[in-house]
């Protein structure tokens, strides 16, 4: 492996950039491997399971590919990239609620937990039961709020940051991401 | 819902780390108080744990590896697709031959942006040497085109493992090595490595993600010693993991302070809660730069110590004498953990027995400080009887109508600047009841500068005259301490309208230090008269006629001298002891007491 190869780690977002649209492929890798994880992080709890949220990933990346000669470096890379992500994991939740509704009305996942069918919830619940229980009621969110959550929870990003990626204001993010935590709290009751 | 307003204000800011860092500060204070916002942030920080762990298992570098593999995959169907369909036959023919007026608009204005599209694509194929031919290709279709590279990415995965398998030779090599020299031997062994490109500090970093036993610890013991390491952004991730699973924890631990950072800070905090590993989280939160880490060791302590009665324990006493250290930041530090907590005789003599230099501290930042940090500034300069303070405490006192809590602070401060500022402040529009509290001050400071006596005295008598009361109320009120019956002494020898309201009140004091005051009254040569007898009357009093006459007389003997109008040394005639018996019933302070004669 050549020089150069390795030294793209050490690279700025923009230095990266200017190099992949002068031709340099490996700097478009680079890039993936920057933001893939955080990336397929915050599409796994917006796309609703790992299949999608794959499929929704890759795609950011091609379109990552295919515009990065537009991108103006308003925003960083990072709020672009997760805004192209985020705008297409929003596609695919719309597409999915002009199907008819086959999703019961409350989270199997959620509802099969333990304490959720009127029954007293026990002590304590194995941290796997937890885990999904904490999955199931983020996937019960609206996307906005989802998102907000996700994005500082996984990714600590500031609210300026998320404003940027969802192409909203930080102040709007704030609220989103308090209303995602009031409902998380309020859905999971006493089950933590 | 919280029903604390502060918490409303600030649990989701702190939450989400959007508050500023002196705001954050003062919110964790609040949470130690409020069990309400404590238990909210409890449940939050719950759900976010359970949150990051339903996505850990998404983050490894062979996932990511394998993702970008997928990537140029569909980059590369993408670019064959493309070729096929300009190649194929057109499959427009199959489509509805039926378009909709408005759609009609909508290809119009397609047709013309492909059509620029071409015109722009045409005039970058003239400037090919400025434009590679797989960017105008992009350009030109709007989708993904691959160029083929010389070498596939699955080549680039066995580099890579290669790669890593002799970085692990290496570190195993590199386990026995004392710290001095790992570094240069880890540069020695890795200098193929670095020819072939490999940027070290990330294969560094992923070896501590992945590898086991010594090739690990030896990876750990050189993060913290590798600069590069720092700026790798997982660096801090597998650290925290080791830390977590309790993986060489020491090495974790010290790689981390060399690390820095707020999350290195952060991970050391917390080991300060373990009881193994808290004696090395503390030596290295010691050794990290900044406000932070003794913010870190502030807000841990007390660890140990459930109330003030207990001592504090080994592991306390040593985070305050490593906090006292730590210079300015460390005395910002106890000043936080004090405003939280009263400083305690305990706590304070841990804190000035730690260093003198964190008086010298203290004072320099005393100026600059506010609200609780400033009074337990305040408290703790006063427990270091630290006279820089003076000036400040004399301006509270001012500003607070002279609160005897202040008042108290100068006292305990003590010595001649404190009762020249107790005086200084006199100096201003005081009632009589002010200059009382003053005057009360003023004794109370013989109890550090008990040398002090005639001119503290003095001056307690300028502010509050014979005439006045003369302080004897506000020295009753201090319940027989050793400087209250000093102070009734002096003031039987030198105030002759209050001297025997003095000498009684001293011996109903019941204090051990009374009886032998009173007698070396008597002894005195210089007492006058009246003084002399009640003095004598109060020793009587409160010791009985045989123990004065025995212990005169013992004196007498050791001085050579004879007590007046006896015929042996200390005896106390019968007529004066009649005398004596006299002003007993007629003083009013007597009735209360019994007489020993």
């Amino acid at each position: 492996m050549a020089a150069s190869d390795i030294s793209r780690d050490l690279l700025s977002d923009t230095e990266l950039k200017e190099r992949f649209l002068e031709g340099d492929e490996k700097s478009f890798d680079a890039i993936v491997l920057r933001y893939e994880s955080l990336v397929r992080a915050i599409l796994y709890r917006l796309a609703g399971n790992p299949e999608d949220a794959e499929d929704v990933a890759q795609e950011t990346f091609l379109r990552v590919y295919s515009h990065l000669g537009g991108f103006r470096g308003e925003a960083s890379l990072k709020t672009w990239i997760l805004r192209i992500a985020t705008n297409l994991a929003r596609d695919l939740q719309r597409r999915r609620e002009r199907r008819p509704p086959i999703l019961p009305l409350e989270e199997p996942a959620l509802k099969a937990l333990p304490g959720s069918q009127g029954e007293s919830p026990p002590a304590r619940l194995s941290l796997k039961e937890k885990t999904r229980a904490v999955a199931a009621a983020l996937d019960l969110l609206p996307f906005k709020q989802r998102a907000a959550l996700t994005m500082k929870v996984i990714g600590d990003m500031s609210y300026e940051e998320i404003a940027a990626a969802l192409d909203t204001t930080a102040n709007s993010v704030k609220s989103s991401a308090h209303l995602a935590r009031k409902r998380l709290l309020g859905m999971l009751g006493d089950r933590l | 819902m919280n029903g604390c307003r502060m918490g409303r204000r600030f649990l989701m800011l702190y939450l989400d780390r959007e508050l500023e860092p002196d705001q954050a500060l003062g919110f964790e204070t609040h949470l130690d108080t409020c069990q309400e916002c404590a238990g909210h942030l409890e449940r939050n920080r719950k759900v976010e744990d359970l949150l990051e762990n339903t996505l850990s298992p998404l983050t490894s570098p062979e996932m990511s590896a394998a993702f970008l593999d997928k990537v140029r995959l569909r980059l590369e169907g993408d670019a064959a697709a493309k070729e096929d369909s300009s190649a194929g036959p057109d499959q427009a023919q199959s489509r509805p031959t039926r378009i909709p007026r408005r759609s009609l608009r909508i290809l119009w204005a397609a047709a013309g942006a492909a059509a620029a599209a071409i015109i722009l694509v045409w005039s970058f194929h003239q400037q090919e040497e400025a434009v590679p031919a797989k960017r105008a290709a992009i350009a030109d279709s709007g989708k993904p085109h691959i160029v083929a590279d010389t070498r596939t990415t699955a080549e680039e995965a066995k580099e890579r493992l290669l790669a890593r398998q002799e970085l692990r030779a290496v570190l195993e090599k590199l386990s026995g090595i004392p710290d001095a020299d790992l570094c240069r031997s880890f540069e020695e062994g890795t200098t193929s490595l670095k020819s072939k490109g490999w940027r070290i500090d990330i294969l560094l970093c992923r070896a501590l993600l992945h590898e086991e036993d010594q090739a690990l610890r030896s990876a750990i013991r050189l993060a913290g010693r590798w600069s590069g390491f720092a700026s790798v952004p997982r660096a801090i991730d597998s650290l925290e993991r080791l830390l977590k699973e309790r993986r060489y924890p020491l090495e974790t631990m010290t790689a981390l302070a060399a690390l820095d950072g707020p999350r290195a800070e952060a991970a050391l905090g917390k080991a300060l809660l373990d009881q193994e590993l808290r004696y090395h989280a503390l030596a290295c939160l010691e050794s990290m730069p900044g406000d932070g880490p003794a913010f870190r060791i502030a807000k841990a302590l007390p660890i140990d110590r459930r109330s003030s009665q207990e001592p504090l324990s080994i592991f306390e006493t040593t985070a305050l004498a490593a906090l006292s250290r730590m210079g300015p930041r460390g005395v910002k530090g106890i000043l936080e953990f004090m405003g939280r907590h009263e400083p305690d005789e305990e706590l304070v003599r841990s804190v000035s027995m730690s260093g003198s230099g964190f008086g010298r501290e203290l004072a320099a930042l005393l100026p600059g400080l506010r609200g609780q940090k400033r009074d337990a500034a305040l408290r703790i300069a006063a427990s270091l009887r630290l006279e820089e303070a003076l000036p400040l405490m004399r301006r509270a006192a001012e500003r607070s109508s002279l609160e005897p809590r202040i008042l108290a602070l100068i006292t305990s401060t003590g010595g001649p600047h404190a009762v020249k500022t107790l005086v200084e402040i006199y100096q201003g529009p005081v009632s009589l009841r002010e200059r009382r509290r003053i005057a009360a001050a003023l004794v109370r400071t013989l109890s550090l500068y008990p040398d002090e006596l005639e001119s503290t005295m003095q001056r307690a008598f300028e502010l509050l005259p014979a005439e006045q009361g003369g302080l004897i109320p506000e020295l009753l009120a201090m319940e027989g301490t050793g400087e209250a019956c000093r102070a009734l002494a002096w003031i039987v020898g030198n105030q002759p309208g209050i001297s025997v309201q003095a000498a009684f009140e001293l011996a109903r004091t019941g204090s051990d230090e009374a009886l032998p005051l009173l007698l070396a009254l008597i002894e005195g040569e210089r007492l006058p008269q009246e003084a002399q007898a009640a003095a004598s009357a109060a020793a009587i009093l409160l010791g009985g006629r045989e123990t004065v006459e025995s212990i005169l007389g013992e004196g007498a003997r050791i001085s050579g001298k004879g007590s007046a109008g006896s015929g042996r040394p200390g005896r106390i005639t019968d007529s004066r002891f009649r005398r004596l018996l006299e002003i007993i019933e007629q003083h009013p302070s007597s009735k209360n007491s019994a007489t020993g004669g």
